[in-house]
């Protein structure tokens, strides 16, 4: 089944400044959506109001054409990827995968270096390999959409090439918005680029519209 | 199961220095008697506001682990607190019968 997310009427102020104004993104299954912006554009303040994280002067969120009107939201429906670590350190990866109801084996076929961190604490594990387990979690886990700030940084090379076949794996299943300043790697995966900026979203239709809207010179 | 199983692991994340605390208040209800237990009750509450001030300034980014396996921040702080809650007025009432 295709599920579709619409966000749109968002207002967002901090005292007297407006950060976003006019959005509209469209996410759905079988998707991967791309979100770049400036530092201070208003990404993460998206994805956490879509979240229900954060309280806008307005909004409008839309699942399937049901409007999420309260802040709670189910796991069936979102899932989000916050830019900061977001699982308890005193957790250990069997216990995570259980909470998450995840196959650790398909971790290990994709990641054979876990395996042996099948029963340690999550503090136990370098600020990278957390990261992993933070966006395989997520990514993996079944809901209809997934929103992931930043799933590159603090990753090296070679895990995020993985990462990205993750990603392609899992648009079969369910809608995903990405957002991270390693535009290239989003560039390569995303089906529809949003760009964010003077507190307005720009589907781009050429990637030289990320250049013309002043994020980056390609 | 699941939803009793993260709530224990929320309330673990402030419960040693919960019980401190109302070991600390056992310990007073057993010294001083009943006569010190509106004190006590009022530091007891008192403590349940330096707890959630620290959970929400230190460790408020664990919230997002719990909201994304569908449980809120309400759910978690009021199942926790009631938790503790009930706990101290069982070991206060223990108290006083064994005093």
């Amino acid at each position: 089944m295709t599920n579709s997310l619409e966000v749109d009427s968002v207002i967002l102020e901090f005292g007297s400044k407006r950060v976003l104004q006019d959005v509209y993104l469209k996410i759905e299954t079988g998707k991967v959506t791309g979100l770049l912006g400036r530092n201070g554009a208003g990404k993460s303040c998206l994805m956490k109001i879509m979240f229900g994280d954060l309280i806008p002067n307005n909004k409008s969120i839309r699942i399937n054409g049901n409007a999420l009107v309260t802040s709670n939201r189910s796991p069936k429906d979102l899932r989000y990827l916050p830019q900061k670590k977001f699982i308890p350190n005193s957790l250990t990866i069997k216990r995570i995968f259980s909470d998450f109801a995840l196959d650790f084996a398909d971790l290990i076929e994709i990641f054979p270096e876990f395996e042996k961190y099948y029963k340690s604490k999550l503090v136990n594990l370098s600020g990278g390999e957390k990261r992993i387990i933070e966006i395989y979690t997520i990514l993996v886990s079944q809901t209809k959409f997934c929103m992931l700030d930043e799933p590159f940084s603090h990753v090296m090379p070679i895990h995020v090439d993985a990462i990205k076949k993750i990603i392609l794996r899992e648009k079969d299943n369910k809608g995903i918005i990405i957002t991270d300043h390693l535009y290239k790697h989003i560039i390569d995966i995303c089906d529809d680029l949003y760009v964010i900026a003077n507190g307005k979203t720009y589907l781009t239709k050429d990637i030289k519209d990320i250049e013309t809207l002043g994020y980056a010179r390609v | 199961m699941r939803t009793l199983r993260l709530l224990l692991t929320f309330y673990k994340s402030f419960a040693f220095a919960s019980l401190v605390v109302t070991l600390s208040c056992v310990g007073i209800i057993y010294a001083w008697g009943f006569d010190t237990f509106s004190a006590i009750f009022w530091f007891k509450i008192a403590t349940f506001g330096l707890i959630i001030y620290y959970i929400h300034n230190f460790k408020k980014d664990d919230f997002s682990y719990y909201k994304n396996l569908g449980l809120t921040k309400k759910l978690l702080w009021i199942s926790a607190l009631l938790f503790d809650f009930f706990l101290f007025l069982i070991l206060i009432t223990i108290t006083l019968q064994i005093r």
